[in-house]
């Protein structure tokens, strides 16, 4: 089989117009591409520190409901995973449960909203609880 | 441009056109998509450690209640389990009596922690507990391994645990030692009251912790003993369960006198 060879005047045959727009389109592309692996490797980096602030975030609250447990709560009446994954951080701190707030609004406002319905967060006595509605 | 020369200038731009189309509806799309760096490894920590740590924690919340509870069932029972009473018998108001008409019935020990284990047999029949033991305020054992198998991989476990409870059961020793004091300073002492009052320590109070009142029935006293160490442990059901301090009912019968000889 043979190959037909394109003449030199095929080749060369490229006017002005055709030059700029090929500079054009290749500064386009190099723009292109750039920003294609830059937003690529920002929304990989981004993703990969948001699985390790979610994971410590968990982490925490799994320590913080180990130490409610030092400090004599019956866990036995919540659900030790949904808790620990309700698990909020306010300043770097982790608020798992109310007693972790120690700001009055905060307390109030539960602004990490880690209550799932069933208690409020309240303040009193420089402290901050959790009251159940209903049977408790 | 001859017609070679316009099929390949065609081409060129037709390619070039292609591939600002594909790049440029990439980067619409979110860009390239590059490989999140500990992928693997945060699944891997979620789905096997978080599971295991989680398990953990409710095994542990599980052996503290009952610890605690085993300890509130022996403290007013003069550290006698329901099973297992003293063999002195009771007061009429249902008081374990420590001494009886010359018989010494200490509390066995070594129960709480037999009564311990079989409550945990109970509420956790998937796992068993060897080499339990109460060492001061520790309460350990050894658990056997477990293990979590996720689409990630495999992670294995030790299910031993080493608990700070607060508590220790050696308190009981150093009443043991109070009322072997009280024994044999006011058995059989005519003044009884008054010898009580002398020879007791502060923390043993009459009756009851609240309102103590000296009470004796034919030489029988009934005494509510604060713990010496200030131990306190969690009451009630709540979430937030407030700690009490501990204290022991137990009765002394002072009527005869005490010899520890025999």
């Amino acid at each position: 089989m043979k190959f037909k060879r394109i003449g030199k005047k095929g080749i060369v045959s490229i006017n002005l117009l055709e030059l700029f727009s090929m500079v054009a389109f290749t500064v386009i592309i190099y723009f292109l591409v750039s920003l294609l692996l830059f937003s690529g490797i920002d929304s990989a980096h981004k993703e990969s520190k948001d699985n390790v602030a979610a994971f410590k975030r968990v982490d925490a609250g799994v320590q913080n409901l180990r130490v409610l447990l030092q400090e004599g709560a019956n866990l036995q009446l919540i659900n030790i995973e949904t808790t620990a994954e309700r698990s909020g951080v306010l300043a770097g701190k982790t608020i798992t449960s109310c007693t972790d707030y120690i700001v009055e609004r905060d307390c109030i406002d539960d602004t990490t909203a880690i209550s799932d319905g069933t208690f409020l967060c309240k303040w009193a006595g420089e402290l901050c609880y959790a009251q159940y509605q209903g049977f408790r | 441009m001859n017609k070679k020369g316009l099929l390949l200038s065609l081409s060129f731009w037709l390619v070039f056109i292609a591939i600002i189309a594909y790049l440029g509806i990439t980067v619409m799309q979110g860009g390239a998509v590059a490989g999140v760096k500990g992928e693997w490894h945060i699944n891997f920590l979620t789905k096997n450690y978080l599971e295991a740590e989680q398990k953990l924690l409710n095994y542990d919340s599980l052996i503290y209640n009952t610890a605690v509870n085993v300890a509130w069932e022996m403290a007013p029972n003069g550290g006698f389990i329901i099973e297992n009473p003293s063999p002195c018998g009771k007061t009429s108001n249902g008081v374990s009596l420590w001494y009886k008409e010359g018989t010494l019935c200490l509390p066995p020990i070594e129960k709480a922690l037999e009564k311990t284990k079989s409550l945990l047999q109970k509420k956790i029949p998937t796992k068993t507990y060897h080499n339990l033991e109460f060492d001061k305020t520790i309460f350990r054992g050894e658990g056997e391994k477990e293990t979590i198998s996720s689409d990630v991989g495999t992670y294995t476990f030790s299910t031993s645990f080493f608990i700070d409870w607060g508590y220790s059961y050696g308190e009981y020793n150093q009443l043991t030692g109070e009322a072997w004091q009280i024994l044999l300073q006011c058995s059989g002492a005519e003044e009884l009251q008054s010898c009580l009052d002398k020879n007791k320590p502060e923390h043993w109070k009459y009756s009851s912790c609240i309102t103590p009142q000296f009470v004796q029935e034919k030489g029988v006293v009934i005494f509510c003993v604060e713990s010496p160490k200030r131990y306190v442990l969690p009451v009630g059901e709540e979430l937030y369960r407030p700690r009490e301090l501990v204290t022991y009912n137990l009765a002394l019968d002072l009527f005869y006198a005490f010899n520890p000889t025999q």
